[in-house]
């Protein structure tokens, strides 16, 4: 009996690799993206004299960057090993 | 003992292989990073050169997949996968000849698929493994990193895309030297590693290793990590020039989405052991972000001389390997068909590339 495609293709792995893949790059540009909206708002505010509305903008930029960072070392760890 | 000459044939030519691949795809890696002007070339290849040697280190999937998956390895002999080679290196130094970004990775399986099957009939071909691990995964990881840099690039502009231009860009650059190291390391898990199986199918094919046993010694280990990056900083700015400014226009927040999209499939693929070609991918995450700005931002007619490079790859690849085995038969089974062979292959190597220096125009490297 020839084997199908079906049973060929580890369907499973496929789909995992691309739902990994697909979450990985979004999250990662999702979060790096908000801290340039963050740090790049909080210039702006701080050079109209609104040092709190500034303050708040740039403590999103650094959460956005510790989290894209935090995704990628996670994200390595995780596809590498096993 | 003509079987031990061989296999120190076949593991020197594996090597130049892993150097090729470096010269040859990691033009693709730090294109997006020197098109935005995130990086220097010189820079952007000398981190990529590094990256792509700790890469190396990091898994054995993709070797276990080349090494086990591909080809029978106790159907066949040294000579079959350095003929394999020898079809592989051919076809790339053909594409880097002429400045197409075609897979190395394909070129591999489809010049070891070529020579096996010249060699020991198609029961030493792993249909199965070739279809389930090489050629479906070949064709959804493009098209996934093509979805992934779309939607990355959307999310972005939807962020950023009200704020001055200025910052943005600085920041989206700031963020290339991290995403571009990412694709240069996903770019070494998945690239060497196909070295590391030839060469470890080799040592099995010669009884140098058990088939039942699959183990990578590390002296595979480090000589792939050390050619493919020495391969990555002798560099192929022909591609470079070809994969970062002809396909589109880049901005910086498009080689962030592209290489972070580009880095992600790879590295997903390389965790369950598929061998992709990373050029195909790359190109996949470029054209996606540059579609996800404006579809006519895409240089179609060249994305389609590419896709037909691609779609040539595995059957020339196959065909040469599959010639050269006929080749080296004419002189026998021992070790004089593949040593005359092995020094043809380096002439003609040499000649091509002085050839393309010669007449080539590299990109200013700095």
């Amino acid at each position: 009996m020839k084997p199908s495609i079906a049973t060929v293709v580890d369907g499973g792995a496929l789909l995992d690799t691309a739902l990994a893949a697909l979450a990985g790059g979004l999250f990662v540009t999702l979060a790096f993206s908000i801290a340039i909206y963050g740090m790049t708002k909080s210039a702006d505010l701080r050079r109209s004299g609104r040092d709190v509305a500034a303050f708040g903008a740039a403590t999103l930029g650094v959460c956005g960057l510790v989290v894209s960072i935090a995704a990628v070392v996670v994200g390595l760890g995780v596809t590498l090993t096993g | 003992m003509d079987g031990d000459l061989v296999l120190v044939i076949v593991v020197i030519t594996a090597l130049a292989f892993d150097f090729t691949n470096g010269f040859h795809d990691t033009a693709n890696v730090v294109a997006t990073s020197i098109s935005t002007r995130a990086l220097s070339p010189r820079t952007a290849v000398a981190i990529a050169a590094v990256l792509n040697f700790v890469g190396a280190f990091l898994s054995l999937q993709v070797a276990a997949t080349i090494a086990a998956d591909v080809v029978q390895a106790t159907a066949i002999t040294p000579t079959v996968i350095f003929a394999g080679l020898v079809g592989a290196i051919t076809w790339n130094l053909i594409t880097w000849y002429f400045g197409l970004p075609s897979s190395s990775s394909h070129a591999l399986i489809g010049g070891m698929v070529g020579a096996a099957f010249a060699a020991a009939g198609a029961s030493a071909v792993i249909g199965e493994g070739i279809l389930g691990k090489v050629l479906i995964p070949a064709i959804i990881a493009p098209i996934v990193a093509f979805i992934a840099a779309l939607l990355a690039i959307g999310i972005a502009y939807r962020i950023v895309g009200r704020l001055r231009p200025g910052p943005v860009n600085r920041g989206f650059r700031h963020g290339q030297v991290v995403s571009g190291g990412l694709l240069a390391l996903a770019h070494g898990t998945n690239d060497a590693q196909k070295t590391m199986g030839v060469i470890t199918l080799a040592l099995i094919a010669n009884g140098n290793l058990s088939p039942d046993n699959f183990e990578v010694p590390f002296w595979v280990i480090l000589s792939a990590a050390t050619a493919i990056a020495a391969g990555t900083y002798a560099g192929g700015w022909r591609i470079i020039r070809t994969m970062g400014s002809k396909i589109i226009k880049m901005d910086a927040a498009q080689g962030f989405s592209a290489q972070g999209a580009g880095a992600a499939v790879i590295l997903a693929s390389t965790h369950f052991g598929f061998p992709l070609s990373t050029t195909h991918v790359i190109t996949g995450g470029v054209m996606g972000s540059g579609a996800g700005k404006r579809l006519s931002a895409v240089r179609w007619g060249l994305a389609g001389n590419i896709g037909a490079a691609w779609l040539m790859t595995l059957p020339a690849a196959a065909a040469v390997g599959a010639v050269s085995y006929g080749f080296t038969q004419l002189f026998g089974d021992g070790a004089l068909g593949p040593t005359i062979l092995f020094v043809a292959a380096i002439a003609l190597g040499l000649a091509l590339f002085s050839r393309r220096l010669q007449r080539g125009q590299p990109v200013p490297a700095s």
